[in-house]
């Protein structure tokens, strides 16, 4: 895959993150918005303790982070490149973290949630630490 | 200085940075388990939430364990005035005497109305197991719906128990189904009313170990007045 693909791959993977987590911020200020498939799940999952951290919504950290990741794929220097993998990596270990906690703490799952925590955090990562290698 | 494009990052610099990222990840979990929403509640009730951060909670027990008085409440999870009780008298007795360590008030079930009092009953219960029955309750009465009509379902209380810090919902659902809380529930109504308890919400005053008597209270000076009794005698 030549650097150019894997560029615009990363470029969308992170536009589609920054999409998601403006969606689930948008939805944790306002739930009537929520469209979810699963019972309550994603309600559960907004409305838990976990939803925030210090008064802040995780959703808005993903936004802040995928916007991040954005940005530095637009300027692309080997610099821009690191801090690009570096972000999504960290990313991805919170995105574990969150999964874990849906399944096994507050029992229940938000499956825009999940996608994001399954999909976008972990494709993200791989995308942006093979840009590194090229 | 910043490479320029084209140039190559060295492996050093690469392990360093994703050693910053992985340091910074743990940071993040930590922060996100200690900081984490600790007044996420739905909010359904108008009545202001009754704070019970810091309380020392034991089964059914909210306070602490060497208060001299004891206030016991029998209550029915779909009683109205269980939940009168709770968002009028309740929040008093919580900052002037429990969180003070003078009485400790105890939680006794008399699910007498119907099916979700017994179920509301059951979770309650499975809630006293991680010692988070009386945040449990408190979410319950807030959210509390029309009689009989099926509104204690198990996604309402998935929602409400995500809600309180330190509750582990999947172990709380499961709990809910063991056999000695099934039973415990269900006989409970029996049980109360074998002690005289003829309705809801009824208030017990224990001093010690002596034997509990019955107080009437319909206001918050009428509790006061009776728990400083208790209090002096």
């Amino acid at each position: 895959m030549s650097d150019r693909a894997l560029r615009i791959a990363a470029g969308a993977v992170a536009l589609a993150g920054a999409a998601l987590a403006a969606y689930l911020t948008w939805v944790h200020y306002d739930e009537s918005l929520l469209v979810c498939v699963a019972g309550g799940g994603c309600e559960t999952v907004q409305r838990s303790a976990y939803a925030e951290i210090a008064g802040v919504p995780v959703a808005l950290l993903g936004l802040i982070a995928y916007s991040s990741v954005l940005g530095l794929v637009a300027w692309d220097t080997p610099m821009a490149r690191l801090g690009a993998s570096m972000i999504a990596f960290l990313g991805l270990a919170f995105s574990l973290y969150l999964l874990v906690v849906q399944l096994f703490v507050i029992d229940a799952v938000c499956t825009w949630c999940v996608v994001n925590d399954v999909v976008v955090a972990p494709l993200l990562a791989v995308l942006t630490a093979l840009r590194l290698r090229t | 200085m910043n490479p320029r494009p084209g140039e190559r990052l060295s492996r050093r610099t690469v392990v360093i940075a994703f050693g910053i990222a992985l340091a910074a990840a743990v940071v993040l979990v930590v922060a996100a388990l200690l900081l984490r929403n600790d007044s996420s509640t739905p909010a359904a009730s108008a009545a202001a939430v009754v704070d019970l951060k810091g309380i020392p909670q034991s089964g059914s027990v909210l306070g602490s364990p060497s208060a001299k008085v004891t206030l016991i409440e029998y209550a029915d999870p779909q009683c109205p005035g269980c939940r009168l009780y709770m968002e009028t008298i309740f929040p008093t007795v919580v900052d002037e005497y429990v969180r003070p360590g003078k009485v400790a008030t105890e939680f006794r079930g008399f699910p007498f109305i119907g099916e979700d009092s017994v179920t509301g009953y059951r979770y309650l219960l499975a809630a006293g197991m991680q010692d988070k029955l009386w945040n449990l309750a408190v979410a319950f009465y807030r959210n509390q719906g029309d009689e009989n009509s099926g509104w204690l379902t198990e996604d309402l209380v998935r929602r409400l128990a995500a809600g309180i810090p330190g509750l582990n919902v999947r172990r709380l659902l499961s709990d809910a189904q063991r056999a000695d809380i099934v039973a415990q529930a269900s006989s409970a109504g029996a049980k109360a009313a074998a002690a005289g308890i003829t309705g809801t919400p009824t208030l017990l005053v224990k001093i010690g170990d002596s034997a509990p008597y019955l107080i009437h209270v319909a206001s918050v000076d009428q509790m006061r007045a009776a728990l400083d009794d208790a209090l002096s005698g």
